[in-house]
């Protein structure tokens, strides 16, 4: 196989008709001679016609080809299989893993640095002519991280283990293609992954049955050749109870998950930290929960992290938490409320999260039935309204309702509506799928901008709005009596939750927010936010309502001008603990028409020696020379050949 | 020029003996320095009048060979006799297109030119001895034929036809020596002085003819050096003057080729002529004139 470095030069190669254009011309450019003895002459040449036309045939293709060699070594000839650098123009698609399992250590280097210089090797030897784009396997949907040679080398080099899963067949996917687009060049992709087992599943399954995905592509896979430990991990916190209650001691679940043959017999260690300090401490056992009881809190903010001893990965030793700790909420309530409900709220002022007062001094009005909606919300209180049992009671709650300017109505659908289940999922751990039966229908009457259906029913329905006056005051529109006839609520082992939330959340500040997120996520910030600190102490300034994209496992807190407007924490999926490698074939399987090559090894020149698998071969025109010089010798000799000097007659 | 050439025109360049002036004063000088560079008469042949014996060579004819002297002395000898008949000789002369070339403008003569010295040579040497002497013109046919006498008037007569005769077209030499042999029951000497650039077989045969007719037949074959050695170097288009014939070539290339073309022909000249025993001399026009007469000697010598 031969190419060029100048292939226009090539062309010159069209001169090799020169000669044979002078040949014939010359044919005709001859004088005439009279010349007696033609009889000896034409005896002459008949004699040796054969060996005069090999001659001239010989010095035609000797003078063709010394053109053709001169135009040949001119455009740089390409021969044989060159260096990683000698490749034709091509468009690389780089996708590099760093979620959180490649932290491991191997030797004194985590597994991401190994497959980052490894990339960057390929960086090294891309050319200018090259397309290159970088996918990161943990968060693929982002599409091509990098666009350039440069950038992708400054994109590897920044590149820090992330708090998320892999999801190798949905980023190979992904390049494969970006590489689909870029036609006018050689295409190839380089995957560099620990091939952790939990990164080769997609959302969808398993393996397509497309055909052609990745047909002739060639894939060039390094692997960092290590071996895969047991590993112990700490899980997603649980406290007791959630929201934290200002000033209340909890007990937080902290699940110690093992991955790996069989859990050591001795527990472990489990400490909560907030800030700097140890606040709770507790053993557990691998495969089992620890449960450390965290001291009383003020209101606000709680962020910190439970931490175990180093067992395999260091990184899952740790998990972040925030939490939100609230004071207790007065409220008070405006009509029966019925055996559940009284229950309910019984318990939640046992437990120190509710204090039950008379309307005046209350943050939040129960409102049976509606009563007293008009009053509670012109003096700026919250007001949650329970309907009655009996659907005769409907126009006396919907009058209440028009006078206090709610734009929504509580209908019956009379017998024929039947029960329906509140939908999954829902906030509430228990809430969803119980059964409501025969359940009001709220129909909206007007316009409702900032109203929100908090739950809707399996049928679309909805079960909880929550809306706000013209003032700002917050009302909740509860779908069904909290009765035991009308749902299962009541009699439910989520009612006193709901009913905290329903209290403490959902009528004061509308929904809880989500504190802890598993795995890269783009968090949206408050309005009033104005800066944004990382969990490594870096301060960045960001625009209220903007996302924030969050990859680093850690504690955020956004500040707004004078107070913590929000915070949370982000850790890896609990399965990204899971080290155990998966196999070459089922990642190929994404893939199975591509041409795929796998390297385990350390070596960079045999990195670079499969790299680029496009070469165009070395430079090597001096050889092209040399015949050149060496076929101008036999030209000379050939054409001296034909005259010979002459001789004395006699 | 050194004093013996001076003597002897006839070994002069052909060329430069060319401005003594017209061809009989060329013929005069060439035989009479030719003439005077013999040590003894030539006259001495096979007569009546007994003269001397000599040895006998290989070729002498057996009829005067002395049986007497060989039952003595076991020996052969044959009688010499004193010179006593005239011989009458036909020259046959190419005017064919071919002859009138040379390869050069300067110090060459048209082998024409040269064929015509030569005959006006042969033919006053041929009177000189007593000989009768005539002349054939011949190119494709048989262009003017004047009988042999043995007169200087005739051969003044010779030269002037000699010099008035210009070129022919194409050659067929054996038009002409079939016509010298039909005539001549008498045998004599026929002189074919010619570029041979004809029929060969057919002159071949019409020579044969001759021979068996019993004439002495002596063959002059005029080259020009440039016929000898390829001239120029590059590519041309060689024509013919007879024929118009056209042959592209490359010189430098067919030298080598040619000067073996030429050197083949030759030799088959000679070995055809050999086989009949005819004398054949090959004669560059830039050689003496004195060797054709030389030549010509040698074979009146063994005619007797």
């Amino acid at each position: 196989m031969i190419g060029f470095l100048y292939p226009a030069l090539a062309l010159a190669a069209i001169a090799a008709a020169i000669p044979i254009i002078l040949h014939l011309i010359r044919r005709r450019e001859v004088h005439r001679v009279v010349f007696p003895a033609i009889r000896y002459l034409r005896r002459a040449e008949q004699r040796h016609a054969r060996r005069l036309r090999l001659r001239h045939l010989l010095l035609l293709a000797a003078r063709v080809l010394m053109i053709v060699l001169a135009a040949i070594a001119a455009a740089g000839p390409l021969v044989g299989r060159g260096d990683a650098e000698d490749h034709r123009p091509t468009a690389l698609a780089i996708v590099i893993d760093a979620s959180q399992s490649t932290a491991q250590l191997q030797g004194d280097r985590r597994l991401l640095d190994l497959l980052v210089e490894r990339a960057l090797l390929s960086i090294d030897v891309a050319t200018s002519r090259d397309r290159v784009a970088v996918f990161s396997a943990v968060q693929p949907g982002d599409g091509a991280l990098a666009t350039s040679v440069v950038g992708a080398g400054e994109y590897l080099a920044g590149l820090q283990p992330e708090a998320g899963i892999a999801r190798l067949p949905i980023a190979i996917r992904q390049a494969e293609a970006w590489l689909g687009s870029q036609e006018d060049r050689a295409r190839e992709l380089q995957l560099f992954t620990d091939l952790q087992r939990v990164s080769l599943g997609d959302d969808d399954g398993g393996p397509t049955t497309e055909r052609g995905l990745g047909q002739g592509v060639p894939v060039q896979v390094w692997v960092p050749d290590y071996d895969a430990e047991a590993n112990g991990a700490v899980g997603a916190l649980q406290p007791e109870v959630e929201p934290l209650s200002a000033g209340q001691q909890t007990s937080v679940l902290v699940p110690l998950p093992w991955f790996g043959p069989e859990p050591p017999n001795a527990p472990t260690v489990v400490r909560l930290v907030k800030g700097e300090d140890v606040v709770a401490v507790a053993e557990g056992q691998f495969g089992e929960s620890a449960l450390p009881r965290l001291p009383p809190q003020d209101s606000g903010w709680v962020q910190g992290y439970a931490e175990i001893e180093h067992s395999g990965l260091a990184a899952d030793d740790r998990r972040f938490f925030t939490w939100l700790a609230r004071p207790a909420v007065s409220a008070a309530t405006l009509g029966d409320p019925g055996t559940f409900l009284g229950f309910a709220l019984e318990a939640l002022e046992r437990g120190g999260r509710l204090i039950r007062t008379e309307p005046p001094d209350a943050e939040v009005w129960i409102a049976i039935g509606a009563e007293g909606l008009e009053e509670g919300l012109s003096t700026g209180m919250s007001v949650i309204v329970v309907p009655p049992s009996s659907r005769l009671d409907l126009p006396l709650l919907n009058s209440r309702m028009e006078r206090a300017r709610i734009p929504w109505r509580y209908e019956s659908a009379g017998e024929n509506r039947g029960s329906s289940r509140i939908a999954q999922p829902a906030p509430i751990d228990g809430l969803g799928g119980l059964e409501v039966r025969d359940p009001f229908t709220l129909t909206a009457t007007g316009l409702a901008p900032n109203d929100t259906v908090l739950f809707r029913l399996d049928d679309g329905e909805p079960w909880l709005v929550r809306g706000t006056t013209i003032e700002g005051t917050a009302y909740l529109l509860l779908g069904s009596a909290l009765t035991a006839e009308a749902s299962e609520v009541p009699t439910s082992a989520a009612m006193v939750p709901f009913v905290d939330a329903l209290v403490g959340v959902w009528a004061r500040i509308g929904a809880i927010a989500a504190a802890n997120f598993e795995g890269p996520a783009a968090i949206r910030t408050p309005q009033r936010a104005r800066e944004i600190v990382k969990p490594d102490g870096s301060r960045a300034a960001v625009e209220g309502g903007s996302w924030v994209q969050a990859t680093q496992a850690g504690n955020y807190t956004v500040l707004g001008d004078d107070r913590v407007e929000a915070a949370f924490s982000l850790n890896a999926p609990i399965d990204e603990a899971d080290l155990e490698q998966g196999s070459e074939t089922e990642l190929e399987a994404w893939l199975p028409e591509a041409d795929w090559s796998w390297s385990y090894g350390t070596d960079p020149d045999d990195w670079r020696e499969r790299i680029f698998s496009a070469r165009r071969g070395r430079l090597a025109w001096r050889p092209f020379v040399v015949i050149l010089l060496l076929i101008s010798f036999v030209e000379a000799s050939l054409a001296a050949a034909g005259r010979r000097k002459p001789a004395l007659p006699g | 020029m050194n004093t013996r050439i001076r003597s002897r025109p006839d070994l002069l360049d052909p060329a430069e003996l060319d401005a003594l002036g017209g061809l009989e004063l060329v013929a005069r000088a060439v035989v009479k320095g030719f003439i005077s560079g013999l040590h003894s008469s030539p006259s001495r042949g096979f007569s009546v009048e007994f003269a001397e014996h000599r040895a006998y060579r290989p070729g002498d004819d057996l009829r005067y060979v002395d049986w007497k002297m060989y039952g003595r002395s076991d020996r052969y000898y044959l009688k010499q006799y004193e010179e006593e008949t005239n011989l009458a000789a036909h020259v046959c002369l190419d005017i064919s297109g071919s002859m009138d070339w040379r390869s050069r403008e300067s110090g060459l003569l048209t082998k024409l030119d040269y064929a015509k010295r030569v005959a006006a040579s042969l033919t006053l040497l041929l009177i000189r001895q007593g000989d009768l002497a005539g002349l054939v013109f011949f190119a494709e046919k048989v262009m003017r034929r004047t009988p042999a006498r043995g007169t200087e008037e005739h051969w003044a007569e010779l030269v002037r036809q000699l010099a008035a005769q210009g070129p022919g077209q194409l050659s067929a030499a054996e038009g002409a020596l079939d016509e010298v042999a039909a005539s001549k029951r008498k045998k004599g000497l026929v002189i074919l002085i010619s570029d041979l650039l004809v029929d060969e077989a057919a002159t071949r045969r019409s020579l044969e003819k001759l021979r068996h007719r019993g004439h002495e037949v002596l063959v002059f074959h005029i080259l020009d050096p440039g016929e000898l050695e390829l001239p120029g170097a590059g590519d041309a288009v060689f024509v013919d003057p007879e024929t118009s014939d056209e042959l592209a070539a490359r010189s430098a290339e067919l030298r080598g080729e040619y000067r073996e073309a030429v050197a083949a022909a030759l030799d088959e000249w000679k070995r055809a002529c050999g086989a009949q025993r005819i004398d054949y001399h090959p004669i560059s026009t830039d050689q003496p004139l004195a060797l054709c007469l030389g030549e010509y000697l040698h074979t009146r010598m063994r005619l007797g």
